[in-house]
Parts: C-alpha cells; sequence; structure tokens
C-alpha cells in the first residue's frame, strides 16, 4: 500500500516536472537579451541646421518650388470664404492690437462706451459736467484719429502671412554660422598684427568691402581716414587689415556662391584688444 | 501725437542689419618685403647702389618685423625708377611691401639716393623720398631710407641712423681696462674715445644732442663728466663733497640728475649745467639712486631701498609725490623710461637670476622680457621699440669670466640678437636719432 502511494506521489512529479517543461513557468525562462531600441543619430554640419527654409526650397527640383509658389498662391485666392475671412481678420486684429495698438485699445474705447451708456440713463447734472464729458470725447477722438492713421499704415504693410515670407526670404539669405566662422578663420591667418605697435589695444578698423562676384575683393576701404591721416600706429594697424583682405591666402574669399546678394557689400571689423 | 511718431519710427524702422564681420585673431610675423637692388648706370653708382641696398636689408632685417624676400624669387627682376611695378608679380611671391631705389652720381662728388616704396596687395605708392648727400656718407643715406620705410610701415620712428655709446671692457678680472667706445647702431664707424688710463662707467647720451655724460674714477675718486662728440670738449660735472654717480641728462639736455653718496646713504640731485646750481631732490637716510626722467620731464623714475628692499619709485619733477610702483617678489633696480613715455624698463634680481623687464609707468602689466647669470644697463633705442642691455656669463674659480656682450630685443621679448664689437661691452647708450646736418 506505502509502495503504490509512493508510486503514484512519483509518478505525479514526475509528470509536475513534465508539465512544466511544457507550460514554461516565468522563472525557468531564460532572460531574453533584447536590446533597447537603437535611437538613430544624425550627424549634420551647423550649417544645415541653420539653414532656412527657403535655403531648403531652393534646393528641391525647380518644377517642385513652382508647385509650391503656385499652391501659396491658390491658398491666397480662396481667403474670401465669408467664415474664414471672418476669422482671419479676428485673428490678425488681435495680433496687431496686441503688438502695436495695446495701450489704446484696452482703456480707452469700453470706457467710452459705459460712459455713453450712463449719460443716456442719467439726466445731466449741470454744464461742468458736459464740459469735461466734450472734454473727455475730444481726447478720445484723439485716440480714434491715432488709431485710424495706424489702421491706414497697417494696410500699407504687408499681412502677417507677407510678413512672415519676407522675414523667412530675409533669413534664408543669411550667411549661417559655420559660414560666417569658415570666413573669420580664413581672414585671422592673412591678418598680420604689428606687434608691439603702441596702443595696440584701442586700435579698432573697420573696413568696408566690396566684392566681386568671384569672391575676390574688388576693393577694401578703411572707414575712419581722418584717425588714418592724424595716428601713424592706427594707419599701420588699418593698413595691416586691408593687406589681409588682399592677401593671396584670403583669394578668393570662402564664401557661399548662391548667396552673392548677402556678401557683396560687407563691413569688416579688425579688433586686435583680444589678441594681447 | 508723439506717440504717433514713435509708431511710425518704429514701422518704418529697416530691421535689415548689413553683415558685419568681427575678426580678433590674427598672427604677428615679420612682413614679407621686396627690395629691389637700387639702380645705378656707371659702375660706381652700381657699386655704391649694392651697398646701400644691402645696409637697408639687413636695417629692416635686423628690427625681427620685416622678412626679406630673396632676389633669387623675384618675378620681375627689376623695376623701373619711373615706372610702376607688375603688382601681380610681386603679389605672387607673397611681398606686402616692394622697395626700388636709384642712385645718381653729381657734380661735388655729391650723390642722390631716390627710392619708392610700394603696398604689393592693394597696388598703391606708400611713400617716396629722396637725399642728395656727400658720396662719403652713402652709408648714413641707407639708414635714412630704411628709416623711412620703417616709419612708413610701422608707424614709428626708425632708429637705424642712430649711435651706441658703451664701454670697451678688455684684460682679466683684476686688470679690467674700461674705455669709452662709439659705433653705430648696426656696429659700423666703431672708434675708442677714452684710452683707458681711467676706469669709465654709465655713459648717457643726452636726449637733444651728441653730448654724453659718463663717470670715470680719476685718481681713483669718481667724477661725472661730460663730452661733446662733435667737439671732444670734456667737462666735469661739479664738485660734490661725497661720491657721485648715475648720472644722466634731463629731456632738455641742460641739466643733469644723479646720486651723491653722502655719510651712509644716497640722495638725488639736480644739477643745471649751465648755471651749476645744485637741487637736491630727495631727503632721508636712503639709497635713492639711478634716476631717470620721463621723456615730458614731468616725472623722474628710481630705486629706493625705502621700503626695506630695492624697488621702483616715481615721484615729480620737483622731487614731491614719491609714489612705489614696483610689487613683486625680488629687488628691482635701474629704471629707465622709454622715450614714447608709456613704458619703464628695469633690472630684476630674483632667485640667483639677473632679468630685463618692461613696465607701465603706473607699474602694472611687469614682463620680463630676458634673463641671464647677469644681464644689466636697459637702454632704450629713441623710438621705444627696442631695448638694449648688456649680459655676461659665469666667472669661473680661476678668474676667467664668460664674455660681455651687448644684447638688443624687442620690447615684446622676440627677436634677440647679439651686437657685434670687437671687443667684450657693457654698459651701452643709445643716441637720439642723429641730426642731419651732423657729419
Amino acid at each position: 500500500m506505502k509502495d503504490s502511494r509512493a508510486y503514484i506521489f512519483s509518478a505525479v512529479l514526475h509528470l509536475l516536472v513534465v508539465v512544466l517543461f511544457f507550460v514554461n513557468l516565468p522563472f525557468m525562462r531564460s532572460m531574453s537579451l533584447t536590446p533597447p531600441p537603437i535611437v538613430p543619430i544624425e550627424i549634420v554640419t551647423i550649417d544645415q541646421l541653420t539653414q532656412s527654409p527657403l535655403k531648403k526650397q531652393r534646393q528641391l527640383p525647380k518644377a517642385a518650388r513652382t508647385k509650391k509658389i503656385v499652391h501659396t498662391r491658390t491658398r491666397k485666392e480662396q481667403i474670401p470664404t465669408p467664415a474664414l475671412k471672418q476669422e482671419v481678420k479676428n485673428v490678425t486684429k488681435n495680433v496687431i492690437e496686441k503688438v502695436a495698438l495695446k495701450p489704446i485699445k484696452a482703456k480707452k474705447k469700453p470706457v467710452k462706451t459705459e460712459q455713453k451708456q450712463e449719460s443716456d440713463l442719467k439726466p445731466k447734472e449741470n454744464n461742468q459736467e458736459i464740459n469735461e464729458e466734450k472734454n473727455k470725447k475730444e481726447k478720445n477722438d484723439d485716440f480714434t484719429s491715432v488709431l485710424r492713421a495706424v489702421q491706414e499704415l497697417r494696410k500699407e504693410q504687408p499681412d502677417e502671412g507677407q510678413e512672415k515670407a519676407f522675414k523667412s526670404d530675409h533669413i534664408s539669405d543669411k550667411l549661417t554660422i559655420s559660414e560666417l566662422d569658415a570666413l573669420r578663420q580664413q581672414i585671422q591667418k592673412c591678418w598680420n598684427i604689428p606687434a608691439g605697435a603702441r596702443n595696440l589695444e584701442d586700435m579698432i578698423v573697420e573696413i568696408d568691402v566690396i566684392m566681386n562676384e568671384d569672391s575676390t575683393v574688388e576693393e577694401a576701404r578703411i572707414k575712419n581716414k581722418a584717425l588714418m591721416l592724424s595716428d601713424s600706429f592706427f594707419r599701420t594697424v588699418a593698413e595691416s587689415a586691408r593687406r589681409a583682405m588682399y592677401a593671396p591666402d584670403c583669394t578668393p574669399l570662402k564664401l557661399p556662391t548662391g548667396k552673392y546678394e548677402e556678401w557683396k557689400n560687407f563691413t569688416i571689423t579688425f579688433n586686435p584688444k583680444e589678441i594681447l | 501725437m508723439k506717440q504717433l511718431l514713435i509708431l511710425l519710427c518704429l514701422i518704418c524702422f529697416d530691421g535689415k542689419a548689413d553683415l558685419n564681420l568681427k575678426v580678433n585673431q590674427g598672427h604677428a610675423k615679420p612682413l614679407p618685403i621686396a627690395i629691389i637692388e637700387f639702380e645705378g648706370k656707371t659702375a660706381e653708382e652700381k657699386k655704391i647702389a649694392r651697398q646701400m641696398t644691402q645696409i637697408i636689408k639687413n636695417d629692416l632685417k635686423s628690427t625681427g618685423l620685416f622678412d626679406i624676400i630673396s632676389k633669387s624669387s623675384f618675378v620681375q627682376q627689376s623695376v623701373d625708377f619711373d615706372m610702376t611695378p607688375r603688382f601681380s608679380d610681386w603679389r605672387l611671391i607673397k611681398a606686402n611691401a616692394l622697395v626700388n631705389g636709384r642712385i645718381k652720381m653729381m657734380e661735388d662728388n655729391k650723390i642722390s639716393t631716390g627710392f619708392r616704396l610700394w603696398d604689393v596687395y592693394s597696388s598703391q605708392a606708400m611713400t617716396h623720398s629722396a637725399f642728395k648727400t656727400d658720396k662719403k656718407y652713402w652709408r648714413r643715406t641707407a639708414h635714412l631710407v630704411a628709416d623711412a620705410i620703417y616709419k612708413r610701415i610701422t608707424g614709428e620712428q626708425g632708429y637705424f641712423d642712430t649711435r651706441i655709446v658703451y664701454v670697451s671692457e678688455t684684460g682679466s678680472q683684476l686688470k679690467r681696462k674700461r674705455r669709452l667706445a662709439i659705433m653705430d647702431q648696426d656696429s659700423a664707424n666703431h672708434k675708442f674715445l677714452t684710452n683707458g688710463e681711467n676706469t669709465v662707467i654709465t655713459p648717457r647720451f643726452s636726449p637733444t644732442m651728441q653730448t654724453i655724460t659718463y663717470m670715470t674714477y680719476e685718481n681713483k675718486i669718481p667724477k661725472v663728466f661730460t663730452l661733446d662728440l662733435e667737439t671732444g670738449i670734456q667737462k666735469l660735472v661739479g664738485q660734490f663733497p661725497g661720491l657721485t654717480y648715475a648720472p644722466r641728462f634731463s629731456p632738455d639736455g641742460k641739466s643733469v640728475i644723479l646720486s651723491q653718496a653722502f655719510e651712509g646713504s644716497s640722495s638725488l640731485y639736480l644739477m643745471n649745467l649751465e648755471t651749476k646750481r645744485v637741487r637736491r631732490l630727495t631727503k632721508g637716510r636712503f639709497i635713492d639712486t639711478s634716476p631717470c626722467y620721463s621723456p615730458d620731464g614731468s616725472k623722474i623714475t628710481f630705486n629706493s631701498d625705502r621700503s626695506g628692499r630695492k624697488q621702483l619709485y616715481i615721484m615729480d619733477a620737483d622731487g614731491q609725490r614719491i609714489k612705489r610702483i614696483s610689487f613683486g617678489s625680488g629687488i628691482y633696480a635701474t629704471p629707465v623710461w622709454s622715450p614714447r613715455g608709456d613704458l619703464i624698463a628695469f633690472n630684476k634680481m630674483e632667485g640667483g637670476k639677473f632679468y630685463i623687464g618692461v613696465m607701465k609707468a603706473d607699474g602694472s602689466d611687469e614682463r620680463l622680457i630676458s634673463s641671464g647669470y647677469m644681464v644689466e644697463g636697459p637702454t632704450w633705442a629713441p623710438n621705444g621699440r627696442t631695448i638694449m642691455f648688456w649680459r655676461q656669463g659665469k666667472s669661473f674659480d680661476d678668474g676667467r669670466q664668460e664674455k660681455a656682450e651687448l644684447v638688443v630685443i624687442d620690447i615684446t621679448g622676440r627677436n634677440e640678437r647679439v651686437l657685434k664689437t670687437p671687443k667684450e661691452a657693457s654698459d651701452p647708450a643709445w643716441s637720439p636719432p642723429l641730426p642731419l646736418t651732423l657729419k
């Protein structure tokens, strides 16, 4: 009897082991070594980051660019839908009021309305009150004229969308940080500073540069002509700076070819103070 | 109305700013300059032209500020004196500046020297000049041309047409013979001024004329003399009860300031060379010595032990408002005010080593520009850009000592070079620019 129980017990245990083998209890599972998801890091140069949207647009094929422009125009033409128009107007109005008319809008207009309402309800007590009211009215009229003038001016200004477009257009032509750094580094290598010159730390030279389209300097003009004539030490530093602009190692200058409009004229300030 | 105007201004303001690049780094390398051999038609003209060109090159090169481009790299081998150079050819070899000139023999053994300096990169003439001199002064003329080039490019007065007076030393340390000697700043035209009978020390140039003051031990008694270099006339500067030393001229050249030791202390005195009137400037039981005027004559710098250790001081020319300017560790001595007034050169001893340094006149920005076993006696070039001093190496047990020599260095601490002298040399003094009438 005892033996049969033992056999049964043993059989149950074996069965349990087999079941467990198939069931795969969590603690018996081997820990899966799934690596964490890979986060891709794209290495880009700073100019790519600082490139404005328009530049990216320009990099698109010509057909794509044209398409986008057409699309923008279509959107403008679509505006006269009554509800949309109203919405746009309100939004535009609010933005402009916040920016330009904040001090006038918030206080004066509601006060005027309330006063009018009050005056309608209460009888006028005396002439003095009437005069005061008149004066206030005149003041309010001044503000109204100011508001009108500003609104007229606003009409002459491009709308928000146009303004944004202009801004982005403007930013897009700007030289990027890395382009400016490359230019600066190139010129630094060409600037032979007259070491040991008197008051060198006070000599700040500004040069107006006129560039040719091939990135060579057409003319480098020292701005402070009067100081050039009166101070021989300044002239020395200024001439060293001008020579840098014509130096063979700075001809041509490292400038992006597509942004000639941005760098065809520029001012360069040479300041030896930080070198000393 | 006011608000409306402000609004209008804001609206009308064009926010577009032009591109403005700031450059605040560069390098300080010698300026590449091409010097074409001066033109000459006759054999004599050509010979003088060649020698003058070489002197101009040497002068400019010695400053450390110019890199003379070798003739072998020239694309355009010669430039007609009356023509504009082909700038593109000179740009190719990276010449920043170009010099050409012409020598012409005239009547009465005179020569005419003309030169032109060009800015190659901006294709412009920078300066030109002509000198007419006696043929024998061709060397001075070359220095004058180098001065003109240096001045136009650096903005500083040139110092090539100057002289050095110094103490020439011969013999062993025990039997040392010290003679006064003079030479051009490039070691040419050397000559001795005294015969070495009496030991001579601390020669100093007058800032206005070719006169020197120095101290000599006549019959073992130290005395201060002046010597006119043109006439050779020697004069004793006053009779003082004690020992007088460290003489130096006032900026107008009419007085001499010196130190007089008496009863254990040294004070500063000023003596008018015309009236012989003596005025005491400092008082007290201190050792005040090495006085030197500021170039405008309003202040005097000197060294004194009044704070317990030798330090540098400045005071007003009348001896009032004494102010200490050196506060570093070590001992400071022989302050010399720069001719351009911005710096004071000095001698410093610290940790068994000697230094030559410069500091601003208020004591700030102290910089040590040279060091050695013994470096002493700084003297300024007339333009305040270069300092000369003398250096001596170690002495040995058998009495031998390393050679004493004159050393020239730029105030930036660059371009240290030894000046050639026939014998050992110490105690140099740099002359002011020579007058054009000087023979």
